[in-house]
């Protein structure tokens, strides 16, 4: 009898030692199993982020989220950590895309993968440290390109820093320089202060400011008296502080604003700078000329690209857009379409007679403007040494589909707009006429 | 087994008729309850045991059966299931190969190391349509149409 009940109780004690260590395993699984498990379900089910062309940008395959596309809009697209976006789309669309929601771009990345080519060709040649490169579709603002060169692959992010990882395309300011010229002369225009022919005098420096001014001057060489389109033409200094002499401060620092320069971009979601544009109280004449030729004020890259696609959108601004059917589209009207197509004759004339070479292309009517700003290094006066290289413009000339906007920092070889930024816009166009198979004008030869 | 309504419950001695077993007693009894008198008999139990042991094994029979002719089934499902994750799998990774391998910079860089020239840059060669060769007019045969029409 008693050996029965030792044995019994031997029994009932393996199968309770049985059912704690059921209990133990079943627990373990909750701490260690599980997280594994959702974490893997979590990536798996998080949506692809596609390209307006059907390439695929982020997917997620086998429990990993991975970039088919290698480094192609690297920056604008970003990466995700263990559950969560960290940087780019990833970060900034994390809900929808973790709610299993396709992202739909209207990136091209054939025309992606054209300017991130044209810049890995250009910068490192003119020993650049870092370019960007906008490319918009005209009538619509949709953005087809973002590039930012140095390239950044997001399948090993864990190698980059912080500063490549940046896409600085939208969030890195700079000082457009000369570019704005063109803006402010359609402002002119569509205020009636000027016209193409109204000839102003022009020598190399100008004292601007009354007491409390500074001397202006010009850069490249030009004829003392120049006309408003002589003046783009060899972008003259001297020459914009004559055009916007009478232009009211209140009404110039309007049109920039209405350009997108010193607001936010109507991009939804998206990180995005606004750029700079001083107070009114701070304006004076000093400053209203400075700002006719770009200095003084600052801006991304896409705030460039939106401001020259007003231009080429016949005065019509339309904020630029990356997601489809995000909404929150901005249109105004900024200046009259004739002054608009007015100005972009004057901008075709700048490449055909200026800088064909740098420029155009043989037999298609591009249109734009160079640029070359000083920056502002530490102790926030401007260098002597350090550049940023700009170049906006869009083409067909005529009837404008594409515009796009460029801009290297500090080049040390060949750093001047016409030297660098417009080959580079060049080199994009030729891409894009090439793909669509323009024919050549006969006219243009 | 049929039960017998009218047969008497012993009483505790034993008897059918005890000391409370008088007419009226009897009577009361042999009406209420009513009782079923199951039939215990040894052929009827040994009847039953055959039966349910038939029936029984009868199942048992049909269950190995059924079981050894669907043995196959649930390896053959596992065996599907893993070949099914193995071929989304490999799908995906092909899906992903292909997506790579379409790179637009890739497919850039290769076209112009194998000498792709731009449209744009290519030389282009104008000439002039030439006139379209005259043709004869077509004799259209003299065919005349005569309609009469009658009205009433």
């Amino acid at each position: 009898m008693e050996v029965k009940i030792r044995n019994r109780s031997a029994l009932m004690r393996v199968l309770a030692l049985g059912l704690f260590l059921t209990l133990v395993w079943a627990y373990a699984q909750l701490e260690w199993g599980v997280p594994q498990t959702v974490r893997s379900s979590v990536v798996q089910a998080r949506g692809p982020i596609v390209a307006s062309d059907g390439k695929v940008l982020a997917t997620s395959v086998n429990g990993k989220r991975v970039y088919p596309q290698g480094s192609i809009a690297g920056q604008l697209v970003g990466m995700m950590g263990t559950t969560d976006g960290l940087e780019g789309l990833e970060a900034a669309y994390n809900g929808p895309l973790s709610a299993g929601k396709p992202l739909k771009l209207t990136l091209d990345t054939q025309v992606q993968a054209s300017a991130e080519a044209a810049l890995a060709k250009a910068v490192p040649e003119h020993q650049g440290e870092y370019g960007t490169v906008v490319v918009l579709e005209t009538r619509t603002g949709r953005v087809l390109a973002a590039a930012t060169y140095p390239p950044f692959d997001p399948n090993v992010w864990r190698r980059y820093d912080q500063a490549t990882r940046r896409n600085r395309a939208f969030v890195d300011n700079f000082e457009p320089g000369s570019t704005v010229k063109a803006l402010v002369v359609a402002a002119a225009m569509n205020e009636g202060l000027t016209t193409p022919e109204t000839v102003y005098d022009t020598p190399m420096r100008r004292f601007v400011g009354g007491r409390w001014g500074s001397t202006i001057g010009d850069v490249v060489p030009h004829p003392s008296s120049l006309s408003t389109q002589g003046i783009l033409r060899y972008s003259s200094n001297v020459g914009m502080s004559h055009v916007v002499e009478h232009f009211p401060m209140e009404s110039m620092r309007e049109y920039l604003q209405q350009y997108g320069f010193g607001r936010e971009v109507s991009m939804p979601v998206i990180p995005t700078a606004s750029g700079q544009l001083q107070p009114l109280p701070r304006w004076n004449e000093l400053v209203r000329a400075t700002n006719a030729f770009g200095q003084g004020i600052s801006s991304t890259t896409l705030q460039l690209a939106a401001a020259f696609n007003t231009l080429a959108n016949d005065g019509q601004y339309i904020s630029p857009r990356l997601v489809e059917g995000a909404g929150g589209v901005e249109r105004r009207e900024v200046v009259q379409p004739e002054v608009a197509r007015t100005t972009r004759r004057l901008l075709q004339t700048v490449i055909t007679e200026g800088i064909p070479t740098k420029a155009g292309i043989k037999g298609y009517n591009l249109a734009g403007k160079t640029g070359t700003a000083q920056t502002v290094d530490a102790r926030g006066r401007y260098s002597a040494t350090v550049f940023d290289s700009v170049f906006a413009g869009f083409f067909p000339a005529e009837s404008p589909r594409v515009t796009i906007a460029v801009m290297v920092h500090a080049a040390k070889v060949e750093y001047h707009g016409s030297q660098l930024a417009a080959p580079i816009f060049k080199e994009i166009s030729a891409d894009v006429l090439s793909g669509w198979a323009a024919a050549p004008q006969r006219d243009s030869d | 087994m049929r039960p017998s309504l009218h047969r008497a419950r012993p009483n505790r001695e034993g008897h059918p008729d005890g000391p409370r077993s008088g007419p009226l007693f009897g009577s009361l009894r042999r009406a209420w309850p009513p009782t079923l008198a199951v039939d215990t008999s040894l052929p009827t139990w040994r009847g039953r045991a055959v039966r349910y042991v038939a029936i029984y094994l009868l199942m048992v029979v049909t269950l190995v059966i059924v079981r050894g002719a669907t043995q196959h089934i649930r390896p053959d499902l596992r065996a599907a299931q893993v070949r099914e994750a193995e071929l989304t799998t490999q799908r995906d990774t092909l899906v992903l190969e292909l997506q790579a391998l379409e790179n637009p910079q890739r497919l850039r860089s290769w076209a112009f190391a194998n000498g792709m020239r731009r449209f744009t840059d290519a030389d282009k060669v104008t000439q002039a349509i030439p006139p379209v060769p005259s043709v004869p007019a077509p004799v259209v045969p003299e065919h005349n149409l005569e309609v009469r029409t009658q009205w009433r």
